[in-house]
């Protein structure tokens, strides 16, 4: 954080001086000062009419500022107090400048900090205002994309076991540990029939036929990895 | 500066859990906006650039486009008194004077509407002046008696161009305000027989008189009508006076009760009058003065036209035929509109931009539900039994031919079926109850409907003059209440809005349908009496009216519809009734007993409180709110019980001090007792203060003075680890008192109004809405306003969701629901439930209107708007397919292994 160091407690623009002779009421008696500045656009707006969208704001005042062509702005008649000078546009977020006025009408200025107020960090007067980032308003949207998908945790947990199922079985080629696993399955193999089978031959009882070739189909390869 | 740049970072992670921001593509898919001016007080016709530069009431400069009456460029200058338009001349540029006391000159450029030069008169001039511009000078007039000061100023930078100089009228007119214009660059001043000019330039001043032709009562008024003068009489006719090409006075009678200009161009002189007729239409009537060629016209609107108040006109002569003129035309309702050749080119209804109040009103169904409703509704109701069984079958056969007809004719295509209109063409319910009437009444007692999908205006209705919307504590507020709502067929809708008689100040009420304007057994309905106070009953009566309840001055009870006073006398003993004036801090409560010989109620008052000043903010609950949940499950399982009291309202006062200029005194009031439930003092505190009161919580902003920020003060209310009574909460029967916790947050911007989210059931979390002086609404997650967000919290705490604390509420971008549009000068946010619980309607109102949807926990209940039917179908489709294929290879593979 660079603290400057030096800074100039500013030379203002004369202020009007309120005619102390006439029977003007206490507030008129202040010393009224303007708050000028100029707005520094980022470098992709400068092709537009950007000063049209730009709006300044004096707030904590009913003093209304209207930016120029130039870019510069300027609050007339401002009575002394604290304010912010804040700038808006719909495309970039600018930094704002809080501004200081005495009775006598000195105009300092330094960056907002609304937590610790004690700390002052002067920047120059007259305010140069500059874009610090564009405004994101909007949330960007998700987009499918393949690689998304893929790496979507439930997909590889369905990829991988996959994975074993299709491909295990062929890596191991060796004919032992084939008929090891043949054995193992012959053990296996109860005479029972499956309850999901039996359910729905009890469900569906017209679908004898069908329910039959199922049953068909076991044995028959049973019998023919007996005979092999 | 680092544990500050962590605090953010952690703050940052926090809020992309809450912000449910916009995506891009949804930009004005549910959300409109339309931008308003105000009341128009000065305006200039520039045939150039077909162009109209104005100046409204609402302290607005604004150039419209001739042609469709869109705004070019608009800007608002200084609230109150210091931004009042005095003068706005078009040349080169636009040059304004505004203000009231020091007065500053800007000058604007008339294409892109961008701030020339701007600069300010010495701060002693006095308001009552008259001010002449032209290219090169500014010119400051002082009227006093028989003379005129005159002082010049150069019109780009403001420093004087030479003394002010004293010219002496001359002695036949004298030189008061009223009796005096600008005219042509003289001043133009009249007395009963005289018109004096006084030329103002840098030249020699001249002043010049002329007789005038004799006629009867003394002038009242004389004003500047385009290249004209128009003498206002006491009695007999107005005149319009001008100089002819060859430098004649010329006089010409004109009618009092329309409104005139003259318009010289090309050596001719035209005489533009505007009338308004009965039946809502205009009638213009244009003359060539030279040829008393008159052309007249019948200018109508698809809605009644008010009475003119102010017109301007350019005209031009095309070739010999009727002239040709353009005529702005600002009315009775602050309604503008620009009549060409006879014709209404465009109306804005500037009304808009001064909103007083606004109700969203359900939509009743459409034809064909409404025929199902009827079939249920008359179940049981038919006794005889051919007609109950027969009747019911064929009514039930038909509703369903109906729908059967809507579905097949949807599958088609030949109805799009998100476009519910009825037979009628009156818009209808949708099915999420997502779409609305906003009913809106403004400061000049203008009702207007408007289509809460694209700000339509459904109907309208401008009630006159004579009645005037009731003060409020810093605006003005005209209550809207919904008597009977949309859901009981075949009854229809009934709405009534309260005013008051501008002369008398008795109550007056407007009783209307909302959704068909139809004012059938109602319409304006004047009271004898000033009203005090006014509550809905909580019950309807057997047409399903809620009838109002009026307090009047003096004490009486009175109620409309008169036939609901049943009702209130069943109820007497729980209706009670406060009254606060803003100005002392008082406050008053009644209640209510029953008068045996008339059976009607009389109101008694039951306790009086006196706050110590002005009030400047006040904030009940609303009647519409649901408190879905009664209490918070801590961490340790237990349960923080909600002290939710529908009596309490909390009431903010700014008093001046001595020690700390300002103190803040926030009242938490139960009004049916009368006692101060809490309360809570806040020293170098300044105005504007603004209260949000919902559900067990209030949240309220001030400007303090010590740090020069706003700051936000969370209250939360809880009766403890007990409940009392879990059925229902009574403010009479030994009072709870409730545990308060309180917490203050920084805010980093000017707030202008805040309002909270409301659905139909409560179940959905809430959010505050701010209204930012900087013309956006932010929407803040009421989680982050918890008081018991903690530095450090426990454990229990985060299993509980609740937020570490941090002092600063920087919200990022994505939580403005406005996004890139700025609204000029909010005022005020309503909001309303729709059908969907998770969804809420939100209208902000202020120079412009703004509608949008908010949804604070995320649209749960309905699936989102990019929700991918085509990846879904086919996907599903896919599996289908490929479980289909899969069967015929296994029963393939399976018959090829019964082969082997």
């Amino acid at each position: 954080m660079i603290h400057q160091s030096i800074f100039v407690i500013c030379s203002l623009v004369p202020l009007i001086f309120a005619n102390n002779e006439s029977d003007i009421g206490s507030l008129k008696d202040d010393q009224f000062a303007f708050v000028t500045g100029k707005v520094f656009p980022p470098a992709d707006l400068l092709s537009e009419l950007w000063q049209s969208e730009t709006r300044v704001y004096l707030k904590g005042a009913n003093q209304k500022g209207f930016i120029r062509e130039d870019g510069t702005f300027v609050f007339t008649n401002v009575p002394p107090g604290s304010y912010i000078v804040e700038v808006t546009h719909p495309k970039y977020a600018f930094e704002p400048v809080r501004v200081e006025i005495n009775s006598k009408g000195k105009i300092r200025a330094r960056k907002v900090n609304l937590v610790q107020t004690s700390v002052v960090n002067q920047v120059p007067y007259p305010l140069k205002i500059k874009a610090y980032s564009p405004i994101r308003f909007f949330q960007v949207r998700e987009q499918w994309r393949v690689t998304d998908f893929l790496f979507n945790p439930m997909v590889l947990m369905m990829v991988l076991p996959l994975l074993l199922v299709m491909l295990l079985p062929r890596m191991m080629n060796d004919p032992e540990a084939q008929k090891e696993m043949e054995q193992f399955g012959n053990l296996t193999k109860y005479d029972m029939p499956e309850i999901s089978e039996m359910i729905t031959s009890f469900l569906g009882g017209n679908q004898q036929p069908k329910a039959g070739q199922r049953c068909i189909k076991p044995t028959k390869k049973n019998s023919k990895q007996a005979s092999s | 500066m680092e544990f500050k740049s962590s605090a953010i970072f952690g703050l940052i992670l926090v809020l992309a859990s809450f912000s449910n921001a916009l995506y891009e593509d949804q930009v004005g898919k549910f959300d409109w906006k339309l931008s308003f001016i105000g009341e128009i007080t000065h305006s200039a016709l520039d045939e150039k650039s077909s162009r109209i530069f104005v100046a409204s009431k609402n302290n607005v400069i604004a150039a419209l486009n001739a042609k469709d009456g869109k705004i070019a460029w608009r800007h608002v200058l200084e609230s109150g008194v210091d931004g009042v338009v005095q003068s706005l001349n078009v040349g080169a540029e636009v040059v304004t004077v505004s203000g009231g006391g020091p007065f500053i000159v800007r000058s604007w450029n008339k294409s892109s509407g961008l701030l020339v030069n701007e600069w300010s008169t010495p701060l002693d001039l006095p308001i009552d002046g008259l001010w002449a511009l032209n290219e090169q000078k500014v010119y400051y007039l002082r009227l006093n008696g028989n003379s005129v000061e005159v002082s010049n100023y150069h019109a780009n930078s403001g420093s004087p161009a030479g003394p002010t100089k004293k010219i002496s009228a001359p002695a036949q007119v004298s030189t008061t305000p009223s009796l005096c214009t600008m005219f042509d660059s003289s001043l133009a001043c009249v007395s009963d027989k005289t018109l004096a000019l006084i030329t103002i330039g840098d030249n020699v001043p001249v002043a010049k008189s002329w007789d005038l032709q004799e006629s009867s009562g003394n002038v009242v008024k004389l004003s500047n009508v385009g290249n004209g003068l128009l003498v206002n009489r006491v009695s007999g006719p107005s005149q319009v006076i001008y100089f002819d090409s060859t430098g004649k006075l010329v006089q010409v009678n004109v009618n009092d009760a329309s409104k005139v200009a003259l318009i010289k161009n090309g050596g001719a002189a035209y005489l533009v009058t505007i009338a308004s007729s009965n039946d809502g239409h205009l009638t213009a009537e244009y003359q060539v003065m030279e040829t008393k060629k008159t052309s007249k016209q019948i200018i109508s609107h698809k809605f009644p036209l008010a009475v003119p108040k102010l017109i301007s006109a350019s005209c031009f002569a095309a070739g010999d035929e009727i002239p040709n003129c353009s005529t702005l035309v600002t009315h009775e309702d602050e309604a503008l509109s620009l009549i060409n050749k006879g014709k209404l080119l465009w109306l804005r209804e500037e009304a808009l931009a001064n909103v007083a109040s606004v109700e969203m009103v359900d939509l009743p169904v459409s034809d064909e539900e409404a025929t199902l409703e009827k079939e249920l509704a008359n179940k049981g109701v038919d006794s005889s039994l051919t007609s109950g069984v027969i009747g019911m079958l064929s009514r039930r056969l038909s509703s369903q031919i109906i729908q059967l007809h809507h579905l097949v004719s949807a599958i088609l295509g030949l109805i799009d079926s998100s476009s519910t209109a009825s037979l009628s063409g009156s818009p209808v319910k949708d099915a999420f109850g997502l779409r609305k009437l906003i009913l809106v009444s403004t400061k000049v007692s203008k009702i207007f409907a408007m289509d809460n999908e694209d700000g339509r205006i459904i109907w309208q209705k401008y009630l006159g003059q004579d009645v005037v919307p009731f003060r409020s504590i810093d605006d003005v507020v005209t209550p809207i209440y919904i008597l009977r709502s949309a859901r009981h067929i075949p009854y229809s809708t009934m709405a009534t809005i309260l005013f008051k008689e501008r002369t008398t100040d008795n109550l007056v009420l407007y009783v209307f349908d909302p959704v068909t304007s139809s004012t059938a057994g109602g319409g304006l309905i004047r009271m004898d009496n000033k009203m005090l106070q006014c509550l809905i009953l909580p019950e309807p009566n057997e047409q399903y009216i809620s009838g109002l309840m009026l307090l009047m001055a003096g004490g009486q009870v009175q109620f409309y519809p008169p036939s609901t006073e049943k009702v209130a006398v069943k109820l007497a003993d729980k209706l009670y009734m406060y009254t606060a004036d803003p100005t002392t801090g008082h406050f008053n409560g009644y209640r209510f007993m029953v008068d045996p010989e008339k059976s009607s109620l009389k109101s008694e008052r039951v306790w009086n409180l006196a706050l110590p000043e002005k009030l400047v903010a006040l904030a009940g609950k609303r009647r519409e709110e649901h408190v879905h949940s009664q209490g918070r499950v801590l961490g340790d399982r237990s349960v923080l019980y909600k002290y939710v009291n529908p009596n309490l309202i909390a009431a903010a006062t700014v008093s001046p001090d001595s020690a700390s200029k300002s103190v803040l005194d926030i009242f938490l009031i139960d009004t049916v007792n009368g006692g101060i439930v809490y309360s809570n003092t806040h020293k170098r505190a300044f105005e504007p203060v603004h209260i949000v009161h919902s559900e067990n919580w209030i949240v309220y902003s001030f400007f303090s003075e010590k740090s020069r920020r706003t700051e936000l003060v969370a209250l939360d209310l809880y009766e403890g680890i007990v409940q009392r009574n879990t059925t229902e909460f009574s403010s009479l029967y030994a009072p709870v008192d409730p545990m308060v916790k309180r917490q203050a947050y920084i805010f980093p911007h000017n707030i202008v109004t805040m309002k909270e989210t409301i659905t139909e059931k409560g179940i959905t979390s809430k959010h505050v809405l701010v209204g930012l002086s900087t013309g956006g609404v932010m929407e803040m997650p009421w989680v982050l306003l918890d008081p018991r967000r903690s530095v450090m919290p426990t454990p229990e705490m985060r299993e509980e969701g609740i937020v570490p604390y941090i002092p600063e509420l920087g919200l990022p971008h994505e939580s403005i629901i406005t996004y890139n549009h700025t609204l000029e000068s909010i005022r005020g946010v309503h909001t309303s439930a729709s059908g969907l619980e998770s969804t809420c309607l939100v209208f902000v109102y202020g120079l412009d209107l703004f509608y949008t949807r908010v949804t604070p926990s995320k649209t749960f209940d309905v699936l989102k708007d990019d929700f991918e039917y085509w990846l879904i179908t086919a996907v599903l489709s896919a599996l289908v397919t490929g479980a289909y294929v899969t069967k015929r290879l296994a029963s393939r593979k399976a018959l090829m292994l019964a082969w082997k």
